[in-house]
């Protein structure tokens, strides 16, 4: 038997349809990449480290609306005790902000993954010697970092919600809580961008794990305790700005509509002014990174 | 002068070959980025101690409790650890380089020594000078407690590159479980109450802190409520810091003896 | 003082004992016995067959599951068994960073050489391998060839009884082929024994001494290809013959019992034979006997190829 032979039995013809347009290769691209990182059992690890709080959160929803059925006499006093369970915007604000540790872990194990080893292996050349320009790779690569970080936050949250709406008597909980609905879309699309893009930044220019994890945890722990010393030496509160998770939290609060009028609404514009200059810095620093290869067609 | 065939299996070529591994390892570490993010590390460390310094008359307790604990031990001191520790033995994995140092006839013992010696001369560096650096620059504060913590220092780094060289060792993604175990795990066992919290290493690196400052009049209750650290003495402290570095140095050899890396 | 470390040569170079290796329910080599002398013996076998799994126990980078492997009387895992041997790994990397100098340089210094001798060592084997010249640049801007050079160096920097050489000229300019293929020779013929694999069975041909066929963790053949071809009966050898009475000699040929076809393909007779040492005489005892003039004389499907072909698809 031929090859030719072969080819016929496997019921072979040649393709007659019409190629598809670019950008519907960044959901591949985002999905490939998820896949990638779900097939790393630290990844589960970490995913369930991050969602012990949410299970701490899912039972204690659920003990207070057993307990407000069962012993009414005590509601207000578990009311007291448990005020961060309250189903109140800020809940839900506190919630997403808490997952912020480990998903600033999961970032930094996906981020060499995602985005490391392409700039490591060779990856890179491979998608742009495709139909697939660098804007396409970039978007699905961003795609899926903000997959991920929508994963151990928005998803967590919006199913407390649910669980909070249905364990109360009527649908008026989720009537009169639309705002908390958009707040965690919102927060959850803040997040997102920022991190993705910062996350994008950082692995292109620092690919190698070790290096990658130090300037990532920078970031998120020691530039935040920076702003608290520099906060305590000065009594100015606009040191805190340097805190980027603490900046989209304040923007969190505000897509709650949760803002402390004292403490939080004079740092609102400055959060905004740094998580806008962060993503852009961002931007400015990818654009190099993936233009450093150039495709001959 | 000999010819190769003499130098096959010798007891001074094992040690001749350790020391230059453990050197070529020290100044490939020293060469590579991470070092530039650790020189970041260090000057920022000193400007953020500067500007906390320039306030009106810090005390000594305020260093400790506003730059020592929240900036030094929580963060700067497992991450200087797990910057030279964790690539150690799985950077070489990674980069399929180890292939070379395992077809040599120096005994694996002697590799991980070799490997471990070099993470710990360059860790020791960044933290010491990290802590020189830190404390001059916070003023008399910080330039107090200088050399009566310098033992806390030496002694936390040691448990702590054991520990990264051990996952090193035994972990693909080494740098990743050292970071949650340093983030994580610490700071959610050290809110724990109970005695949960004596699991972790920066529990010990803390009471030797506290141990060292009562002789130079640190309240005990700087950082939190001494009833929700339940500190050990200083003493016994030391003990377990000393002993969990060794400890682990001696599973991550043992480990890396039977490991087949291929 | 060095007697406690110091190994006496002794026993065969390399033996391989009914050794078997499984990963979890993968059996990668399945009770292998197999002996390594100088000279030249090359490893052969499709994807899968077990050839890497082989590499690495032999230079100790796995432990068998079974069986032993030993490098003079040593096993292959101790470090001891290392001064023994050089391995040329088929991975490409490096320390990136490092001039092929000095990364050849220091592997010498890792085997316990001093300086001055480590220094010398590594220019004698780049000059060897033809890098002297272009070795100080980083490692990072070679190229695939050059890296190549460099892994060779620096398996032969200790100068070893023993070259495990996985793929060694994969990526190499055919110029470059043809010195390495020099050098090893020229090695083998100093009292090494070098086990080299490699997927470019043409090489085979010219290179190797003996070949061992592995396939699904099993060694199907091992021997010289003569040998091997020799055993294969239902594979009976093609030869080619060029003559100017083609005819006469196809038919006088057929009266041969070792002559099981004759094909007339122009002015050549295509014959396929069994026993070849006695086909090759008696085919020389008619050619003088009834004066053919034979022009051409070549035998078709004795090379490592066409042998590795019929062991692979073979089905006793």
């Amino acid at each position: 038997m031929n090859d030719d032979t072969h080819i016929e039995l496997a019921g072979y013809c040649a393709w007659s349809g019409r190629l598809r347009p670019g950008w519907l290769s960044t959901w591949p691209i985002a999905r490939t990449g998820l896949d990638l990182v779900f097939r790393r059992k630290l990844f589960w690890l970490l995913l369930g480290l991050g969602l012990l709080h949410f299970l701490f959160l899912f039972a204690t929803i659920y003990l207070k609306a057993q307990i407000r059925v069962q012993n009414p006499s005590v509601n207000r006093f578990v009311d007291t005790m448990l005020k961060s369970v309250a189903g109140a915007g800020r809940t839900y604000r506190d919630f997403m902000t808490a997952q912020g540790t480990v998903t600033m872990l999961l970032l930094a194990f996906a981020g060499e993954i995602l985005v490391g080893n392409d700039y490591r292996q060779g990856g890179l050349v491979f998608y742009l010697s495709r139909r697939v320009a660098r804007r396409h790779y970039v978007v699905g690569k961003l795609l899926s970092i903000a997959l991920l970080v929508e994963l151990t936050t928005v998803l967590p949250a919006l199913i407390l919600y649910l669980e909070y709406g249905l364990l109360t008597e009527s649908m008026s909980y989720f009537a009169e809580n639309t705002r908390i609905l958009w707040g965690i879309l919102g927060y959850g699309l803040v997040m997102a961008v920022t991190l993705s893009l910062l996350l994008f930044a950082l692995a292109a220019w620092l690919p190698r794990t070790v290096p990658l994890v130090m300037a990532w945890s920078c970031i998120f722990l020691l530039l935040p305790a920076f702003g608290a010393i520099l906060r305590s030496a000065y009594g100015d509160r606009r040191w805190l700005l340097m805190a980027l998770w603490r900046d989209m939290r304040l923007i969190g609060s505000w897509c709650f509509g949760a803002l402390e009028s004292g403490r939080d609404s004079p740092l609102l514009v400055g959060s905004i002014a740094v998580v806008l200059a962060v993503c852009a810095a961002s931007a400015v620093a990818i654009l190099p990174r993936v233009r450093a290869i150039k495709v001959v067609a | 002068m000999k010819t190769p065939a003499a130098y096959r299996s010798s007891l001074t070529g094992h040690i001749r070959g350790s020391a230059v591994l453990a050197l070529v390892s020290l100044r490939r570490m020293v060469r590579s980025r991470q070092s530039v993010v650790c020189a970041l590390l260090l000057v920022s460390a000193g400007l953020a101690a500067a500007a906390w310094s320039l306030r009106h008359a810090p005390v000594v307790q305020e260093f400790v409790s506003e730059v020592l604990l929240p900036v030094y031990v929580s963060f700067l001191l497992p991450m200087f650890s797990l910057c030279c520790a964790t690539p150690s033995i799985a950077a070489d994995r990674e980069e399929q380089t180890l292939v070379y140092l395992l077809a040599t006839p120096l005994p694996r013992p002697m590799v991980c020594v070799a490997k471990c010696a070099a993470s710990l001369a360059l860790a020791m560096a960044w933290t010491m000078a990290t802590w020189a650096v830190l404390t001059w620059f916070a003023g008399p504060a910080g330039r107090a407690v200088f050399w009566p913590f310098c033992p806390v220092v030496f002694w936390s780094t040691v448990a702590y590159v054991g520990l990264f060289h051990l996952f090193s060792v035994a972990l693909r993604r080494a740098t990743v479980v050292a970071l949650v175990y340093a983030l994580f795990l610490e700071t959610l066992l050290g809110n724990m109450p109970g005695i949960a919290k004596r699991v972790a290493i920066s529990f010990y690196t803390e009471c030797m802190i506290l141990d060292a400052g009562a002789k130079l009049g640190l309240s005990p209750t700087v950082g939190r409520e001494p009833e929700l650290l339940l500190p050990v003495s200083g003493d016994v402290a030391w003990t377990v810091l000393c002993a969990l570095g060794f400890l682990f140095f001696a599973a991550g050899v043992w480990r890396f003896s039977r490991e087949e890396y291929a | 003082m060095n007697a406690p470390f110091t190994i006496a040569a002794s026993g065969p170079l390399t033996e391989f004992t009914a050794v078997s290796k499984w990963y979890g329910p993968v059996i990668a080599l399945n009770d292998v016995t197999l002996h390594l002398g100088p000279g030249i013996t090359g490893l052969v076998g499709p994807n899968g067959a077990g050839k890497s799994t082989l590499i690495k126990l032999l230079t100790g980078q796995l432990r068998p599951s079974l069986g032993r492997v030993r490098i003079r009387g040593l096993t292959a895992w101790s470090a001891a068994a290392k001064a023994w041997m050089g391995s040329c790994p088929d991975v490409d990397a490096f320390y990136d960073e490092m001039s092929g100098r000095a990364f050849v340089r220091i592997m010498a210094r890792l085997h316990g050489f001093p300086a001055r001798l480590a220094a010398e060592r590594t220019e004698e084997v780049l000059g060897q391998v033809g890098m002297a010249e272009r070795a100080d640049r980083p490692l990072g801007s070679y190229s695939k060839g050059m890296r190549q050079r460099i892994k060779l160096a620096q398996a032969l920097v200790h100068d070893p009884e023993l070259l495990v050489l996985d793929e060694p000229l994969n990526g190499v300019d055919p110029i470059g082929r043809a010195e390495l293929t020099v050098l090893f020779r020229q090695l083998a013929a100093g009292g090494k024994a070098i086990l080299l694999s490699s997927h470019i069975l043409e090489d085979m041909d010219t290179l190797a001494d003996r070949i061992v066929f592995l396939s699904r963790g099993r060694i199907l053949a091992s021997g010289s290809l003569a040998e091997i071809r020799a055993l294969l009966d239902d594979h009976p050898l093609k030869v080619r013959i060029g003559a100017s009475r083609p005819r006469e000699l196809a038919a006088r040929l057929l009266r041969s019992e070792l002559v099981l076809a004759a094909e007339l393909a122009g002015d050549e007779v295509v014959v396929q034979v069994r026993r070849p040492k006695r086909f090759f005489a008696s085919l020389a005892e008619i050619v003088i006997e009834e004066s053919y003039d034979v022009e051409r004389l070549q035998v078709i499907d004795a090379s490592t190829q066409a042998v590795f072909d019929y062991l692979v698809n073979w089905n006793p």
